[in-house]
């Protein structure tokens, strides 16, 4: 039987196919459809789990302020619709400069480090030299390593050197931690490429340095941006190094600026909740619509190590 | 003989061929140390180099308020951490932290994960809307679910609407501001943080299984949570393990959370080692005593990582 043939008949008819057979009885005691609709209930569920905590605070960024205060902030919607919250938030604070100076540290971050580890991960796929074993494994154990070990000793050094309140002390730690990341996720992305591509270079006379910029990097385009979209997030997202290095207002990244709203002795609910909005949501959607980059990401690192 | 002849000339260029093979082989030997210094000699400035030293100040007693005098103490630090009580609770608070957040992960993540793997509509959206809480920065996470827990935010709300305050629950109970309610509020919130991670990690396993084992279990009339229990959860068993350890040490390390949402407090009911180790450094000034903290942490990550790898070696090898 040709496959155009089996195709257009509806498969349970396919004499002698077992494999295709339906099963008779679900054992599961729910019709198929039934269970569709658990899964999506269960879907919506995770989704709302997911969810709610950002509703809670987009309804109380748009309350005012009076009303988030005592019994009247468990309304759960307001009469008085407000974009005061906003407005103060970026009248009161320098809102746009944290997020102006996370942009900065984290592009940056992702540049350095996916350049670098572009050329170490592609070393650690396709060079064979002695030693290559240890550096692997040594790079994917800095992965793991505790931050907070390497704060302490870093703070100091940079004290001494006067990188404290600076940019450049993030951009420098920031690699103790992305470096050895994209290093691994890129060493994962070049060793899938198909071997016959840089062959057929090398049959050709080329350099090993023409092949890596000439061919490998521009086929591996996808796998450089899903690490820089990955290093961006890390370092967007950091907040441990930021805190302890940053001290001036004007350089605070936004977690540090956004934190240090919550400490002011009076608490100005609405600005919180609008602070967090504005500073999550945006992001969190655009991260959601790369999310073909991150997953890549995230199961690359764990998976094939 | 035709054939005669031709030896020699072909076994020339053969050994030619060798001594190029060879020295192109030399070339990308040196090659590949090129392309790893860059990293490596970063790695070492800001890894290495900064842990070298760590271990060296926690030898001393050092104050980040009398930088000049640094006098050496040996291990003094660290038996002083040993009478330190509050380095005992900390530990046992950490484990506490670290396994009861992971366990939530985990189970969340795989729900997510068996979800995601059905056939079913929005698939790419419902993926990303799991997503979310991964991208969303710890610090930020915190607040957020601080300000869920406060005594007018969404928890006591929902509990004020259906008549539940004022029994069990105090009415305005601020969650964050009590000893025994504190630390389930943190894990809870790190659950929210970490499961993503898990549910997209298991989900690319779930993808990878032969789906003929499937197909085999039902021929053979199994339910489908027997075949849940017998196909999947061996398919994934490995990338389990690795998951886990990853998520472990991530919140073992992890401190955005804590600091934002109750910096330890209070009275150091969620202090954890992390925690412990940034307030010594930088609350306090003890750098010395800090450090020896953050070694003892180094040294424990390196145990869990060994035991891991080791179980996972095993289970590698036993597939």
């Amino acid at each position: 039987m040709t496959k155009a043939l089996s195709k257009s008949v509806p498969d349970d008819e396919v004499p002698g196919s077992v494999h295709t057979a339906k099963p008779v009885t679900d054992t599961s005691g729910h019709r198929p459809r039934e269970r569709h609709r658990i899964t999506y209930l269960g879907l919506i569920l995770v989704g709302c789990f997911v969810l709610v905590p950002f509703l809670w605070m987009l309804i109380g960024s748009f309350k005012p302020t009076n009303e988030l205060l005592g019994d009247q902030g468990k309304a759960l919607l307001s009469s008085h619709f407000t974009v005061q919250n906003y407005v103060h938030l970026f009248k009161q604070y320098d809102y746009a400069r944290y997020f102006a100076n996370s942009a900065l540290v984290a592009v940056v971050t992702a540049l350095i480090a996916t350049s670098i580890s572009a050329f170490a991960g592609y070393a650690l796929a396709r060079f064979r030299f002695p030693g290559r074993g240890f550096a692997g494994f040594l790079i994917l154990v800095t992965q793991m390593l505790p931050l907070i070990a390497v704060l302490i000793p870093l703070f100091i050094w940079f004290k001494s050197f006067n990188l404290i309140d600076t940019y450049s002390s993030l951009f420098i730690a920031y690699n103790a931690f992305a470096i050895p990341f994209s290093t691994w996720m890129l060493r994962g992305f070049f060793s899938e490429l198909p071997l016959e591509l840089e062959e057929a270079a090398r049959v050709d006379g080329a350099g090993e340095f023409t092949i890596f910029f000439r061919i490998v990097l521009p086929i591996s385009a996808t796998g450089l941006m899903a690490t820089a979209i990955f290093c961006f997030i890390l370092a967007w997202q950091e907040f441990l190094f930021a805190i302890t290095f940053i001290s001036s207002g004007s350089k605070f990244t936004l977690t540090v600026g956004i934190a240090g709203m919550f400490g002011r002795d009076v608490v100005d609910w609405g600005l919180l909740d609008a602070g967090v909005v504005i500073s999550t949501v945006p992001l969190a959607i655009l991260f959601a619509v790369l999310q073909r980059f991150l997953v890549r990401g995230l199961t690359a690192g764990a998976v094939k190590g | 003989m035709t054939a005669l002849s031709s030896v020699p000339r072909s076994q020339t260029k053969r050994r030619s061929t060798h001594w190029r093979q060879f020295r192109r082989e030399l070339k990308r030997y040196q090659l590949g140390y090129v392309f790893l210094a860059p990293a490596m000699i970063i790695l070492i400035f800001v890894d290495f180099v900064p842990m070298a030293r760590g271990m060296w100040t926690s030898l001393h007693s050092f104050s980040l308020f009398r930088p000049r005098s640094k006098p050496f103490v040996g291990l003094q630090n660290y038996r002083d951490l040993l009478h330190d009580s509050l380095f005992w609770r900390a530990l046992g608070q950490t484990a506490y932290y670290t396994l009861a957040s992971v366990a939530c992960q985990f189970l969340l993540g795989l729900l997510a994960a068996v979800l995601l793997n059905q056939s079913v509509r929005f698939r790419a959206f419902f993926r990303g809307l799991v997503l979310i809480p991964w991208v969303v920065p710890g610090a930020l996470a915190g607040m957020m679910f601080a300000l869920l827990f406060t005594s007018n935010g969404l928890v006591n709300t929902v509990l004020y609407h259906l008549g539940l305050t004022g029994g069990i629950i105090p009415e305005n109970y601020p969650w964050l501001s009590h000893g025994s309610t504190a630390m389930p509020v943190l894990i809870f919130t790190s659950a929210w943080k970490g499961f993503p991670f898990f549910a997209v990690m298991f989900l690319a396993a779930m993808q990878a299984v032969p789906s003929d084992l499937y197909e085999a279990a039902r021929v053979d009339g199994a339910s489908k949570a027997r075949s849940f229990w017998h196909v999947t959860v061996p398919g994934i068993r490995a990338t389990m393990l690795i998951a886990s350890l990853l998520g472990l040490i991530w919140t073992f390390n992890s401190i955005d959370l804590i600091y934002v949402m109750t910096y330890g407090g209070p009275y150091y009911s969620t202090t954890t080692l992390v925690m412990l180790a940034y307030q010594q450094a930088f609350g306090v000034g003890q750098v010395g005593y800090a450090t020896a903290i953050a070694m003892v942490i180094l040294v424990l990550m390196g145990l869990v990582t060994a035991a891991y790898l080791y179980a996972y070696r095993r289970l590698v090898r036993s597939i």
